[in-house]
C-alpha cells in the first residue's frame, strides 16, 4: 500500500521511485538527473530553434515590406547599359569640334567558326578592303578572341550580318568624328582606336571626357579658327614658307580664341600623318623670335624705372664683344630714344638699354612674365624654352633683341598680351571663360608702362614697319619681328617672320600672331622676306575680318580723345621717317 | 485525414503560389520593357549624336564660305559699314510742333524688340550701338547670327539670314539720351521691320533723328552730314 501515492504522483516521479527501489540508491538518482538534463537541454535547443526562426521571420518581414528602397536595388536586374559616350568639344558657340559616334566592330571567336575557309572567303566578299589570307589566319587561330575589323559602318554591319555566320559578333564601339575636319586639329588633338587622346585637349582632357559628365566648352571660335587658317595658309603658299602659325587671343582673359599651326592634319586619320604635319609650331615648337622680343626688352627696361621713354642711346657705333660684333641692320646713325629703338627696331639701341638695366633684372623679368618655363596651358605637347647658361652680357645683349633665347610663339603672345593689356598677366587657356567669370591675374609692369607700350605699338603701325599691318577704324598697333634662323652654328639668310597685332590699341581686346617659317621672296612683296612685308599684312587681313565678328567698334582715329591717348612726342620723328621703308624691321 | 484548418492553409499557400507567380511574371515583362526602352534610348541617342554631327559637317566654315561665294553677293562686313550713334550728327534745329527726342527716346526705351535684327539673333545690347550694314559672304549667315547670340562684347546688328537680293534698304533707328541704351536696325525686307516713326511729318528721307544733350537742350546745327553718308553707302550696297 505504500507504492499507491508514488503511483499517483506523476510518470517520473513513479518512475524514478521505481527505479529507486529495484536499484541501489546512487544509480537511480543519477539516471533521473540524467533525464532532467535532457529535457532542459531540448527545450534550450528549442527555444534558440524558435528564436532563429522568429529573427529570420522578422527579417524578412522588414526586407519584404519595409525595407528601403535603395536596399531593394540590389535584386533588380544590372541596369542595361545605357551607353555613356566620349564627351563632345565644343567651341564657345556651341559648335562641335569632335563628337562621338556609335559603330559595330567585329571579332570572331575561332573555336565558333566551323568553316573558316567558307567564311573568311564570305567576310571577304563582303568587307573588301579585307585581305583573304589575313582573315583566315585569324579564324583559324588558337585564341578565342580576334578583332576582324573596328569600326564598320552601317552598310558593312549589315552586310556581314546576313551573312549569319557562327562564331562572329559584333561589339558595339563608339569612333571619335571631328566634323571641322582640320581646322583645329593640333588645338583639338585625336585619339586612337580604344578612345585614349593621344594629342591636344583629347590627351589633356582624357579622363574627363571618358568619364561621361558631359563635353568640353573650349575657348576656340570656329569661325575665327577658319578666317586665321585660311590666311595662314595664304600666306604660306604665297611666300612658300616650310610652315606658319597663328594665334588669336583675348588679352583680357587670357582665352585663346585660335590657333592654326601649318602643315597641319586630319584628325581622322592621324596616322597618315608625315614629318612635321603632326608638330604644333604654337606651344611646342620654340624659336629664336627676334624682333618681337623688343616688346618685353621696352616693357622691362621702361618698368625698371631706370630708363625713362625718352633716354638716348648710341644706335651709331656697333657694339664688340669678345669675338661677337652686334651692329644695325638698317641704321639711323644717330641717338635714338626709347621709342625710336622700338619704332626702328634698333638692334644697338635696345642691347645697350639691357645692359643699363642688368642682367638680373632682365633674367627676373624673364621668369616673371613666365619665358623660363612652359607656358601654363591645357596642351600636353608644350616646349621647354631654350635659355643661355650661363647668363653673360652677350646673352643680356642678344636676348634684348630676340637672339640667344628661343620661346614658343604662344609665351610670346602671353608676354604681349600681358604688357599691352594694362600689365596684368593672365593664364592663356583653351576654356571658355564665362562672362562675369573671376579670371586671376598677376600683374608684371605697371598700368602707366603698359599704356606706354600701346604707344609705341601705334607708332610701329602708323609710323613704322608695320604700315601693312593698318585696318582704318580698328586701331592697330604692334610688332614686327624678323629672326635669322641658324643652322647649326652659324644664322643664315633664312628667315622667321613673326607679328604680334593688338587691337584695337586704345583700349586692347584682341591679339592676333602670324608667324612665317623661312618665306622665299615674292613679286608682291617686291622681293622681301621680313615680317613688315610677309607677316603684318596677314595680321591686317585678319583683323579686317575677325573686327566685325568680335563685335569691336570701329574708331575714328581722328577724334581728339584717341589722338591724345596714342600721341605721344618722340622727338626727331619728322626727319628720319622720310627715308623709312619697311622692310628695315630687323 | 484533412482538417479544416489544414484546407485553409492548403489554400493560403496556393493563393500565395499564384500571386508569386503573377508578380513574378510581371516583373519579367516589366524588364523587357525596360530594355526595350533603353534600346530605345541608345538608340534615339545616336541619332542625336549622328544629327548633331551631321549640323557640325553642315556649319563647317570652309562649306558656308563656298555656299555663299557661290549664291550670294554678299561681301564681309568691313569696319566702314558699322558705325555709331555717335557719329550721327545732330540734328538742325527745333523743329515746329515735334515734342523733339524724347518721343524717339521714350518708344525705343518702351519696345527693345523694335530692333528685329536683335530680338531674333537674341543678343542683349548692352553696350554702345552699331549699327551694321550687309553680310558677310566670307563668313556667312548663320554663324554671324549664332556669333552674335553669344557675343560677349559689343554688339554689332547685322541681319542673320540676308535675302539673296536685299530689299531697298531701310535705315531707321532709334535715338536714346544716353546712347548706350540705343539700339537701331538696318536693312531686309521692310515688313519684317517695325519701323519707329515719329507722329509727326519729318523732312528729307522720312528720318529725322535727333540728339539730344544730356540737359535736355537740343544741340547745335550739324556741321557734317554722316546720316546722308550712311544712307547712300547702304543705298550703294543693294
Amino acid at each position: 500500500m505504500i507504492e499507491q501515492p508514488s503511483l499517483s504522483e506523476d510518470e517520473g516521479l513513479e518512475l524514478g521511485l521505481s527505479e529507486a527501489r529495484s536499484f541501489p540508491c546512487r544509480p537511480v538518482s543519477d539516471s533521473a538527473r540524467a533525464l532532467e538534463v535532457g529535457r532542459n537541454r531540448l527545450i534550450v535547443t528549442g527555444l534558440i530553434v524558435v528564436f532563429a526562426f522568429l529573427a529570420v521571420s522578422v527579417k524578412l518581414v522588414g526586407a519584404t515590406c519595409f525595407a528601403h528602397r535603395e536596399e531593394l536595388r540590389g535584386d533588380r536586374p544590372p541596369e542595361p547599359e545605357v551607353f555613356t559616350a566620349r564627351g563632345d568639344i565644343i567651341d564657345r558657340n556651341g559648335q562641335l569640334l569632335a563628337t562621338s559616334l556609335a559603330t559595330a566592330s567585329l571579332h570572331a571567336d575561332p573555336k565558333l567558326v566551323l568553316d573558316a575557309q567558307e567564311a573568311a572567303a564570305k567576310l571577304v566578299e563582303a568587307l573588301p578592303d579585307l585581305e583573304y589570307q589575313d582573315v583566315y589566319d585569324k579564324l583559324t587561330s588558337n585564341k578565342r578572341f580576334v578583332w576582324i575589323k573596328r569600326n564598320l559602318t552601317p552598310r558593312q554591319h549589315y552586310a556581314v550580318h546576313v551573312l549569319g555566320l557562327p562564331g562572329l559578333m559584333f561589339e558595339r564601339e563608339e569612333r571619335r568624328f571631328y566634323p571641322p575636319g582640320k581646322l583645329a586639329s593640333h588645338v583639338v588633338g585625336y585619339t586612337g582606336v580604344d578612345n585614349v587622346g593621344l594629342a591636344g585637349l583629347e590627351r589633356s582632357f582624357n579622363k574627363r571626357l571618358n568619364s561621361g559628365s558631359g563635353s568640353i566648352q573650349t575657348s576656340l571660335d570656329l569661325r575665327l579658327q577658319h578666317i586665321l587658317h585660311r590666311e595662314t595658309v595664304a600666306v604660306v603658299e604665297e611666300f612658300q614658307a616650310l610652315g606658319g602659325n597663328g594665334i588669336i587671343m583675348d588679352v583680357r582673359t587670357g582665352e585663346i580664341l585660335a590657333m592654326v599651326s601649318l602643315p597641319d592634319f586630319d584628325p581622322q586619320e592621324p596616322g597618315d600623318a608625315e614629318g612635321q604635319q603632326k608638330f604644333d609650331r604654337n606651344a611646342l615648337g620654340v624659336y629664336e623670335m627676334g624682333s618681337t622680343f623688343k616688346i618685353f626688352n621696352s616693357a622691362m627696361v621702361l618698368d625698371s624705372g631706370k630708363i625713362h621713354i625718352g633716354d638716348k642711346f648710341d644706335a651709331i657705333n656697333n657694339i664688340h664683344i669678345g669675338r661677337f660684333t652686334i651692329h644695325e641692320y638698317h641704321g639711323q646713325h644717330r641717338m635714338l630714344n626709347v621709342a625710336e629703338i622700338f619704332q626702328y627696331s634698333s638692334n644697338l639701341g635696345s642691347a645697350r638699354m639691357a645692359v643699363q638695366v642688368g642682367i638680373p633684372t632682365q633674367i627676373a623679368f624673364m621668369a616673371k612674365i613666365g619665358f623660363l618655363k612652359p607656358v601654363p596651358i591645357e596642351l600636353p605637347e608644350l616646349g621647354w624654352p631654350l635659355v643661355p647658361k650661363p647668363w653673360h652680357e652677350i646673352n643680356a645683349m642678344t636676348i634684348a633683341f630676340g637672339h640667344g633665347m628661343s620661346v614658343s610663339p604662344l609665351h610670346v603672345a602671353m608676354g604681349a598680351a600681358a604688357v599691352i593689356n594694362g600689365g596684368i598677366m593672365h593664364k592663356p587657356t583653351l576654356l571658355k571663360v564665362l562672362p562675369g567669370q573671376d579670371v586671376p591675374g598677376e600683374r608684371i609692369i605697371s598700368e602707366h608702362t603698359s599704356i606706354e607700350m600701346r604707344r609705341l605699338f601705334r607708332i610701329v603701325v602708323t609710323e613704322g614697319t608695320a604700315k601693312f599691318a593698318n585696318v582704318p577704324g580698328y586701331m592697330v598697333g604692334g610688332k614686327t619681328g624678323t629672326a635669322d634662323k641658324q643652322r647649326g652654328r652659324h644664322y643664315t639668310n633664312a628667315n622667321l617672320t613673326s607679328f604680334v597685332g593688338v587691337f584695337p590699341i586704345n583700349d586692347p581686346a584682341y591679339l592676333v600672331m602670324i608667324m612665317v617659317d623661312e618665306p622665299k621672296p615674292s613679286p608682291t612683296s617686291h622681293g622681301f622676306t621680313t615680317a613688315g612685308w610677309v607677316s603684318a599684312p596677314v595680321v591686317g587681313r585678319v583683323i579686317k575680318q575677325i573686327g566685325p565678328l568680335l563685335g569691336v567698334q570701329p574708331i575714328d582715329e581722328q577724334s581728339p580723345e584717341i589722338r591724345q591717348a596714342l600721341e605721344m612726342d618722340i622727338g626727331t620723328k619728322g626727319t628720319a621717317l622720310a627715308a623709312y621703308s619697311p622692310d628695315d624691321d630687323h | 485525414m484533412l482538417r479544416k484548418s489544414d484546407l485553409l492553409w492548403l489554400s493560403v499557400a496556393a493563393f500565395a503560389g499564384v500571386a508569386l507567380f503573377h508578380t513574378s511574371y510581371r516583373v519579367q515583362n516589366l524588364r523587357e520593357e525596360i530594355s526595350t526602352l533603353d534600346r530605345q534610348i541608345i538608340s534615339e541617342q545616336d541619332g542625336i549624336r549622328v544629327a548633331k554631327a551631321e549640323w557640325g559637317i553642315l556649319n563647317d566654315p570652309v562649306r558656308l564660305e563656298q555656299l555663299a561665294g557661290t549664291y550670294l553677293t554678299l561681301t564681309p562686313i568691313t569696319a566702314s559699314q558699322v558705325s555709331g550713334f555717335n557719329a550721327l550728327p545732330t540734328r538742325p534745329a527745333v523743329q515746329p510742333g515735334l515734342p523733339g527726342g524724347p518721343a524717339l527716346v521714350a518708344s525705343a526705351q518702351d519696345k527693345p524688340t523694335a530692333a528685329p535684327g536683335v530680338t531674333r539673333s537674341g543678343a542683349t545690347l548692352t553696350a554702345a550701338p552699331v549699327v551694321a550694314r550687309g553680310l558677310a559672304s566670307g563668313t556667312p549667315a548663320p554663324v554671324v547670327a549664332r556669333g552674335l547670340a553669344s557675343g560677349t562684347s559689343a554688339p554689332v546688328v547685322a541681319r542673320g539670314a540676308a535675302p539673296v537680293t536685299p530689299a531697298p534698304v531701310v535705315g531707321h533707328a532709334a535715338a536714346t539720351l544716353s546712347p548706350t541704351l540705343a539700339s537701331a536696325t538696318v536693312a531686309g525686307p521692310p515688313q519684317h521691320h517695325r519701323v519707329i516713326r515719329p507722329s509727326q511729318p519729318m523732312s528729307g528721307q522720312g528720318l529725322a533723328l535727333t540728339r539730344v544733350s544730356a540737359d535736355g537742350a537740343l544741340a547745335h546745327a550739324p556741321a557734317n552730314d554722316e546720316i546722308g553718308k550712311l544712307l547712300t553707302r547702304l543705298g550703294r550696297i543693294q
